[in-house]
C-alpha cells in the first residue's frame, strides 16, 4: 500500500509545509530559540481616555480585566478623583469616526445607562470619545471580583440555593432599570460580577455591569457590523459566524446580544422589551445550574432553530437534580412567546422569590431528617451505654460485692449532653435547644 | 418523647436555613492563579538511575512519563517498518514493557545526552531482537505499564500519515524526528492554550494563535486584527508578544524535560529546526 503524505499546504512565512492541524512545525520550534522580540521589554506608551489613565503592570503591559470582540476593559486610575475604575474602550472603525451620528448615539445611550444607580449594577461613572474620535470609552465602578461564567468554569454548576440567590440580586437590578426605562440587552454570565459581599447575612453580592451600555456599544461600530457583515455582539463571545443570509438579516435588523443567551425576539430584530431580559437571565440562570447554555449551536441558524423548536434539553436540569420548582420557573422564563413569561421584573422576583422558599423547605426536610437520624443515634448510644451500667451495678449488688467508692462517684461509661445552640435568626427558638437537652437528660 | 422529636426537628430546620447561608458563602471566595505547568521529571532523572543516583522507582515514573508524551513518535517508527496499525500499537506497548522489564534505562549514559536518541536506539534494537519481542509480547505487552487509549492511538495513526512519505531515503529516520517535534510543540501550544484557559482569554488566543503558528493564509496585519477584535493595535501587539515569549518559554521547558544539561536545550531545538527545514 503507497502511502502519501497529508498535504496541507505551505507555510506563508516560510515556505515549508505545514502538518495536519494547518501549523507550521518549522516556525514553532523557532521560535524555541528565536530571542525573545524586543517588544516584549519595551514599556508602551502610557494610555489615557480623558481624566483615566490606563494602569500598566510591572512589566510594563497595560492591565487588561478582560476583552471581547468589540471592545477591551482596562484598570484605569480617575486622575482627578484618585480612584480606581473598570474603563471599557470601544475601537471605532475608521470609516465611521467623523459621524456625528454614531457619536450622539454612543453617548446618548451611554447617558441614559449611567443615570441608573443601584447595589446590585456596576455604575457608570464618566463616558466619551477620543480627540481623534477612534475610540468610545466609558469608566465603570471597579468591581473586585469574578464573572458567574468564571465562577461556574472554575468550579463547575452551582446548587439550586446560591443560583436562586444570584438570580434574584440580578432580578433586582432589572426591577431598577425598568424604573428608568433601560433593558440591558446582553444579560449573560460574562456580564455578571461574583463579589464579596457588605451583606453578612447572604455573604454574596451580585452587580451586573454594561447595563444598558449594548446598544452604546453596537451605535459605535455599527457601520463596522455593516461592513464587515459579522454576527454583531457587544461583549467578551467571540462572533458566531452562520450563513450569509442570516448573518446579513441578523445584522441589518440591529442584532444586540450574545446569540446563546439572546431571546427570539433579538433573534427575529423584533422590538424588545424587560421580558427580552428577563428570557436572558433565565438562560444565565441554566447556565449557573447546569454549567451549560439551554440553546447551543455551532451557528447563529442552528441557535435560532433550537429555539423555534422550543424543546429545552431538560435531561440536563434532572442530571443536576434541579428541584421541580426551579426547573418550572426556567422553563417558564425561557418561553419562546414573551407573553407566556414572567411580564416583568417584579413578576419575576416574586416567582424567584417563591421558588426560593420552595426550594429552602425541600432543602430544609432533607437536612431535618439527616439531622434527625443523627441525633437519633446518639440518643440510642446514651441509652444502650447506661443499660449497660446499670446492668454492672445489678449485678454487683446481687453479687455482695461492694462497688469501689471511685466506681459509685463517676461511673466507668457516661455520656455528657452539651447545651444545644440556637444558630437561626429567631432568638424566640432559644427554648427548643434547652427542651432538647431537658429530654435526652430526663429519659 | 414525642415532645422532643418535634423539639428536634425545629432546631433542624434552624438549621437547614444556616446551612444554606453558609452555602451561599461559599460563592464569595475569590481569587485565580496561573497554573503551573512544569513538569518536574527530566531525563536527566533516568540518567541518574544508570548511575545508580536515583531509586528505580523514580526513574522508572520519569521514564514512563515521557513515554506517555512521546508515545507516537515510537509508534510512527514502528509504523514506518510496514507494521499494521494493531502490530504497530502492540509493539509499541511492548517496547516500553521492554524498557523496564530489561532495565534498559540503566543503560543509558550521560554522555549520550538525548532522550529522544536513547528512545530511537532502543526501540531499534528491540525490534532487531525478535526474541526479546516475542517474549514481551507473550507476556501480553505494557498494557498496564502505559494504558493505551482510543484517542492517543488515533492522534498516533494521523501523525503517522502526515509525516510519512513512501520511498523516502531513511524515511524511518524521518518520520520519527518529525512527529518527535511535532510532539514537542504540540505539549507547548497545548499548556499554553491551557494557561490561556485559565486566564479567561482562550476566545482571543484562539484569534491570536495564529502568530504564532503561522498558516497558509499570510497572517493579518495588527492593524487590521485590531480593528476587527475592537482592541488598540498596542495592546494587540503586547498579547502577541507575550504569548510568543510564554510558548517560547514552556518549548524550552518541554525541551528541557528530554535532555541532561540547559546548555543541550538550544542544540535540540536547532537540531529539530533544521530536520524540519529539510537542511
Amino acid at each position: 500500500m503507497k502511502i502519501l503524505p497529508v498535504f496541507v499546504g505551505l507555510c506563508s512565512t516560510c515556505g515549508r509545509p505545514l502538518n495536519g492541524n494547518g501549523d507550521c512545525l518549522a516556525c514553532l520550534v523557532r521560535i524555541g530559540f528565536d530571542e525573545p522580540a524586543e517588544a516584549a521589554t519595551a514599556p508602551p506608551e502610557s494610555l489615557v481616555f480623558g481624566d483615566f489613565e490606563v494602569t500598566q503592570r510591572a512589566d510594563g503591559f497595560y492591565w487588561e480585566l478582560g476583552h471581547g470582540a468589540m471592545g477591551v476593559t482596562y484598570l484605569a486610575m480617575d486622575k482627578v478623583l484618585r480612584r480606581r475604575v473598570a474603563l471599557k474602550v470601544i475601537g471605532v472603525p475608521e470609516a465611521t469616526r467623523g459621524s456625528q451620528a454614531v457619536r450622539d448615539r454612543f453617548l446618548r445611550e451611554a447617558r441614559a445607562a449611567a443615570a441608573l444607580r443601584h447595589p446590585n449594577v456596576a455604575a457608570v461613572f464618566q463616558f466619551g470619545v477620543s480627540p481623534d474620535s477612534s475610540r468610545c470609552y466609558y469608566a465603570m465602578e471597579l468591581v473586585e471580583g469574578e464573572t458567574l461564567e468564571a465562577r461556574v468554569q472554575r468550579d463547575g454548576p452551582l446548587n439550586a440555593g446560591p443560583a436562586l440567590e444570584i438570580a434574584i440580586q440580578i432580578t433586582r437590578a432589572l426591577m431598577a432599570a425598568a424604573a428608568h426605562g433601560l433593558i440591558h440587552r446582553d444579560l449573560k454570565p460574562g456580564n455578571v460580577m461574583l463579589t464579596s459581599a457588605n451583606d453578612a447575612t447572604t455573604g454574596l453580592e451580585v452587580k451586573v455591569i454594561d447595563f444598558g451600555l449594548a446598544r452604546a456599544i453596537v451605535d459605535a461600530r455599527a457601520e463596522t457590523e455593516l461592513r464587515h457583515g459579522e454576527f454583531v455582539q457587544p461583549s467578551d463571545v467571540q462572533p458566531i459566524l452562520g450563513s450569509h443570509g442570516a448573518e446579513t438579516d441578523l445584522t441589518h435588523g440591529g442584532f444586540v446580544g450574545t446569540p446563546n443567551f439572546a431571546s427570539p425576539e433579538q433573534f427575529r430584530s423584533d422590538p424588545v422589551d424587560a421580558r427580552s431580559d428577563i428570557y436572558s437571565l433565565g438562560a444565565t440562570l441554566w447556565f449557573a445550574l447546569t454549567g451549560l447554555p439551554p440553546r447551543t449551536g455551532s451557528t447563529i441558524e442552528e441557535i435560532r432553530d433550537s429555539q423555534t423548536r422550543g424543546d429545552l434539553p431538560v435531561e440536563q436540569l434532572i442530571a443536576r437534580k434541579v428541584p421541580e420548582p426551579l426547573a418550572k420557573l426556567l422553563r417558564s422564563t425561557l418561553a419562546v412567546d414573551p407573553s407566556k413569561r414572567p411580564a416583568s421584573a417584579r413578576e419575576l422576583m416574586e416567582a424567584l422569590e417563591s421558588c426560593s422558599r420552595k426550594v429552602a423547605h425541600r432543602i430544609g426536610i432533607f437536612y431535618k431528617l439527616t439531622a434527625f437520624i443523627v441525633v437519633l443515634a446518639v440518643v440510642a448510644a446514651a441509652l444502650f451505654v447506661l443499660r449497660v451500667n446499670r446492668q454492672k451495678l445489678t449485678s454487683a449488688s446481687t453479687k455482695n460485692i461492694a462497688p469501689s467508692a471511685s466506681a459509685l462517684a463517676i461511673p466507668a461509661k457516661s455520656i455528657a449532653v452539651l447545651p444545644f445552640e440556637n444558630r437561626s435568626e429567631d432568638k424566640a427558638n432559644a427554648y427548643f435547644a434547652d427542651g432538647i437537652k431537658d429530654e435526652i437528660l430526663t429519659r | 418523647m414525642l415532645h422532643g422529636i418535634l423539639l428536634f426537628f425545629a432546631a433542624c430546620f434552624s438549621s437547614a436555613i444556616l446551612i444554606q447561608a453558609a452555602d451561599v458563602k461559599v460563592l464569595a471566595r475569590t481569587g485565580n492563579g496561573r497554573s503551573d505547568f512544569f513538569p518536574e521529571t527530566h531525563w536527566s532523572v533516568v540518567v541518574a538511575a544508570g548511575e545508580s543516583q536515583a531509586e528505580p522507582e523514580i526513574a522508572q515514573a520519569a521514564l514512563g512519563e515521557l513515554c506517555q508524551t512521546y508515545w507516537a513518535p515510537l509508534y510512527s517508527f514502528v509504523r514506518s517498518h510496514g507494521y499494521t496499525v494493531e502490530d504497530a500499537q502492540d509493539l509499541t506497548q511492548s517496547f516500553f514493557a521492554y524498557l523496564i522489564e530489561h532495565k534498559i534505562y540503566a543503560r543509558a549514559v550521560r554522555d549520550k545526552g538525548k532522550f529522544r536518541s536513547f528512545l530511537l536506539a532502543s526501540l531499534k534494537n528491540f525490534l532487531g531482537h525478535a526474541y526479546d519481542r516475542e517474549q514481551t509480547l507473550k507476556r501480553g505487552g505494557s498494557l498496564d505499564f502505559l494504558p493505551l487509549d482510543d484517542a492517543r492511538a488515533e492522534a498516533a495513526e494521523s501523525l503517522f500519515q502526515t509525516h510519512f512519505v513512501s520511498g523516502e531515503p531513511s524515511g524511518e529516520d524521518r518520520v520519527f524526528e518529525r512527529s518527535w517535534a511535532e510532539a514537542l510543540v504540540g505539549v507547548g501550544l497545548e499548556r499554553l492554550a491551557a494557561e490561556q484557559r485559565a486566564e479567561g482569554k482562550d476566545k482571543l488566543f484562539k484569534q491570536l494563535r495564529i502568530f504564532l503558528t503561522s498558516s497558509a493564509k499570510p497572517l493579518p496585519t495588527y492593524d487590521d486584527l485590531a480593528v476587527r477584535l475592537g482592541l488598540p493595535t498596542s495592546t494587540l501587539r503586547s498579547h502577541v508578544t507575550r504569548l510568543r515569549a510564554r510558548y517560547r518559554e514552556l518549548l524550552r521547558a518541554e525541551v528541557r524535560r528530554t535532555v541532561d544539561t540547559d546548555a543541550d536545550v538550544d542544540g535540540e531545538l536547532h537540531w529539530l529546526f533544521r530536520v524540519l527545514a529539510g537542511e
